[in-house]
């Protein structure tokens, strides 16, 4: 169920009110049991037919840990079962996201003609089963024990973060499970929630749904449109991937601390990014997390001998470039991971071996350019697509030619999404980040009125047109 | 695993403020902020919405006096709810150069302008299909043009059923009260409506244009949508007639083979008596287009000559009309 729609806000409602009464009154067991119903039931909202999926991953890597995190077992034992159970997540993924990219691959090359399965990819499949996969490794190592199947089957499923995150490992959730079953969330802790979600609704109905319009038109027509408007359409891209996706992830946050639960944040300001690996720290901080802990390290270690630089960057080189196809089955994304991997590694050789010291402005201007330009790759529909929006940058057929839009500032429909648009830009470079404004909450009369007023701005917006969905629900 | 220190270029997230938002003692000065905030937003949106009934701008709860306002699709789209079916028996159907037509001169019917900017024919069924799903329709024109046939795109995020929830209170109303506030302070819009949806528009001048050859191609769905839609009135038992508006001497000669063909292509493929082209008697027409003053962007007609064509094209129908009752 999409948060920024009218049905999750009021069952939303209504569920935080019945599960803080249940919290403060009943056993954890009847609290956690509501919880993980609501979880399904939003779930089931948009996706029953991939219930049974969801469920089927739970209950097997519930089994598979028990195994691979049981000490009495030996360790040999117990390695083959963590093994085996990352390879059957690995495998269970690529089934659904990558079995057809490799047949229509390979097709053409082996000149043999095999009928591509029609699967559809079930919705939050590479996050559930992105958690699942940590969750067993961290039970191999030792840093969870086993959780219960109910504790299980409750951390996978919570739906402030089930569908796209952020990323949360079991250590962060299981425990709060049982520390706070018989805690309410704070009135203070509601109120963050509350400011956290209304601020990450305000990101995407106002700014991400508008910046889409002007993002779409030059990939969906990148020989008829014009070298100005496709860079318009270009940065607008780079401003909506960030204001959809952090507004996701704030309202996730928020919805979570609303139920008294916290959950990590996502985003911290990546477009004030000095450098790549700045950037990185900033942007979608739980797959970062992701890549450097299960990845990246893993890889590092895989090389025998002391880490160096070289072998540091063939590591973040293919962790990048795994993650980058974590994302989907499209080439692009691989070559956008694999454009990160190198610019990391570009970033830490300049930092490391030559000792470059560059000036905050030039470093911020570099970082974000290449963002941009790599967002090309992320946005595009296949390699060929994205040449063509590259291409589409370049003038040609004189200032006339390069200057016309598909758009008419004298619409008012236009001005209703041009202005936010513009509007967002200095946002992402110089506002506050969410975080900060909900840590910084206080319960005066002002506050009230600036949270009242946003909230129905997002009402009012969420009641213009059609629910968007996010970019995320489609990886 | 951490002994990666040497080189780690995707290194642990800063330490954010995001750490520093932390549960505090539980604070009673929050759970009044809550109550006041939630019912503050509650508040507000009851009241707009209240407004927004109350003003009642497009007729969907009775009112009768209303008009196009500024978002031209979400205010036509939603007219077809009630305001065109409960006023009207004809429609008259096309892009801009319908759209600048007094229907209010056609005597026969009572015809409302529901021709589109820049509209394409998926646009157009749209709202023909409202009215006919809620109206008494008798008779439709369709002022057809190459613009119109040529792609289906949808130029708007609106004109969807979602539209009437929006009516409750979006941006589309907050926008239409913004043009009422500069209307009210003296500066109305470059575009204004009248009660039957004709659009006044100052023309100004352009180059002289050719059709290119893919505004000459009909776009298979749009025919479709074409095609459907004169069915679907022919069930209902609405007469439809099909017209092409002047075009300028010079720009129908430049290109007459072409757009002769492009206009027999439009009109074929019909059941006999599905639809009936009518046009404006010679010695109407051949002065309206040959003076290059009628057309000061030379395409749209100017206001005195779109008179002379609506009334002479209201004549055709009427004895049309007459026709069809004797």
């Amino acid at each position: 169920m999409l948060f920024n729609s009218f049905p999750f806000l009021g069952a939303f409602v209504i569920a935080a009110f019945v599960y803080a009464l249940l919290r403060g009154r009943t056993s954890r067991a009847v609290s956690q049991s509501f919880l993980l119903l609501i979880s399904i039931g939003f779930y089931s909202y948009g996706a029953s037919q991939t219930l049974p999926l969801l469920i089927g991953s739970i209950l097997f890597n519930w089994a598979v840990a028990r195994r691979a995190g049981n000490t009495e077992l030996p360790e040999k034992v117990r390695h083959r079962w963590a093994f085996a159970g990352v390879a059957a997540n690995v495998l269970f993924l690529s089934l659904f996201k990558y079995v057809n990219l490799f047949l229509g691959t390979v097709q053409p090359l082996l000149h043999t003609k095999v009928m591509l399965p029609n699967w559809r990819l079930p919705l939050g499949l590479s996050f559930f089963t992105l958690t699942q996969i940590m969750y067993l490794v961290d039970c191999y190592e030792g840093i969870v024990e086993p959780s219960t199947l109910f504790d299980h089957a409750s951390f996978v499923a919570f739906f402030p973060y089930l569908v796209a995150g952020p990323i949360t490992r079991a250590k962060q959730m299981v425990q709060q499970f049982q520390q706070k079953a018989h805690a309410p969330a704070t009135a203070e802790e509601v109120a963050q929630g509350f400011a956290l979600f209304t601020l990450g609704l305000i990101k995407k109905t106002l700014f991400a749904d508008s910046l889409v319009r002007l993002a779409d038109t030059a990939f969906a027509s990148p020989t008829t449109t014009s070298a100005m408007e496709t860079w318009l359409s270009v940065l607008a891209y780079w401003m909506q991937l960030y204001f959809d996706f952090s507004g996701y992830s704030d309202m996730a946050v928020g919805a979570a601390r609303m139920l008294g639960f916290t959950i990590p944040f996502n985003f911290n300001a990546p477009y004030k990014s000095k450098s790549i690996i700045e950037f990185w720290q900033r942007w979608h901080i739980s797959l970062s997390n992701f890549i450097t802990t299960y990845l990246y390290t893993p890889i590092l270690r895989a090389f025998k001998g002391r880490a160096t630089l070289a072998k540091a960057a063939v590591a973040s080189i293919l962790a990048m470039s795994i993650s980058g196809f974590w994302h989907g089955p499209a080439w692009t994304f691989a070559a956008w991971g694999l454009c990160h991997g190198v610019a990391l590694t570009v970033n830490q050789y300049s930092r490391k071996k030559f000792k470059l010291k560059v000036p905050p402005a030039l470093g911020w201007l570099m970082t974000m350019a290449f963002v941009v330009f790599a967002g090309i790759l992320f946005r595009a529909t296949d390699l060929h697509n994205a040449f063509q929006v590259f291409a589409a940058l370049i003038p040609t057929g004189g200032f006339a030619a390069a200057r016309k839009f598909s758009f008419v500032l004298s619409n008012p429909e236009t001005v209703a999404y041009v202005l936010p648009a513009l509007l967002s830009f200095p946002f992402a470079w110089f506002g506050p980040t969410s975080q900060e404004m909900a840590a910084s909450l206080r319960p005066t009369v002002r506050t009230s009125v600036a949270y009242a007023l946003l909230a129905f701005i997002a009402l009012v917006l969420m009641n213009s047109v059609i629910a968007k969905t996010f970019v995320y629900f489609g990886f | 695993m951490n002994n990666t220190s040497v080189a780690e270029p995707i290194p642990r997230p800063l330490d954010s403020a995001s750490t520093k938002v932390e549960s505090k003692r539980a604070a009673d000065p929050f759970r009044g902020w809550l109550w006041r905030t939630l019912l503050l937003a509650v508040a507000i949106s009851c009241a707009f919405v209240w407004v927004n009934v109350k003003t009642d701008l497009l007729g969907l709860h009775g009112r009768q006096d209303v008009r196009i306002h500024t978002v031209l699709r979400f205010s036509i789209y939603l007219m077809t709810y009630r305001y065109i079916p409960d006023n009207f028996d004809g429609l008259f159907m096309g892009n801009s150069q319908a759209e600048l037509l007094d229907t209010s001169k056609i005597h026969s019917y009572k015809v409302f302008n529901a021709g589109l900017n820049w509209s394409t024919m998926p646009e157009e069924r749209t709202l023909a299909e409202e009215v006919l799903k809620r109206g008494h329709l008798k008779m439709v024109v369709l002022d057809l043009c190459p613009s119109l046939l040529s792609s289906h795109a949808l130029r708007s995020a609106y004109m969807t059923p979602r539209d009437y929830w929006s009516s409750f209170g979006s941006v589309q109303t907050l926008l239409i009260y913004s043009e009422l506030v500069l209307e009210a302070l003296g500066h109305p819009g470059p575009f204004t409506y009248d009660p039957y949806g004709r659009m006044h528009i100052p023309l100004s001048y352009q180059p002289p244009s050719r059709f290119t050859a893919e505004e000459l191609t009909l776009d298979p769905i749009a025919m479709r949508d074409l095609h459907e839609l004169v069915d679907h009135f022919h069930a209902k038992g609405v007469k439809v007639y099909v017209t092409f508006s002047p075009m300028y001497q010079a720009k129908w000669d430049a290109q007459r083979e072409e757009l002769l063909d492009w206009e027999s292509k439009a009109t074929s493929g019909f059941a006999p008596g599905e639809l009936e082209v009518i046009d404006v008697p010679e010695q109407v027409k051949k002065p309206l287009q040959a003076n290059r003053k009628n057309f000061p962007d030379y395409t749209h007609l100017a206001p005195a000559a779109s008179d002379t064509f609506i009334e002479s094209l209201a004549t055709v129908l009427g004895d049309k009309s007459s026709q069809t009752t004797q």
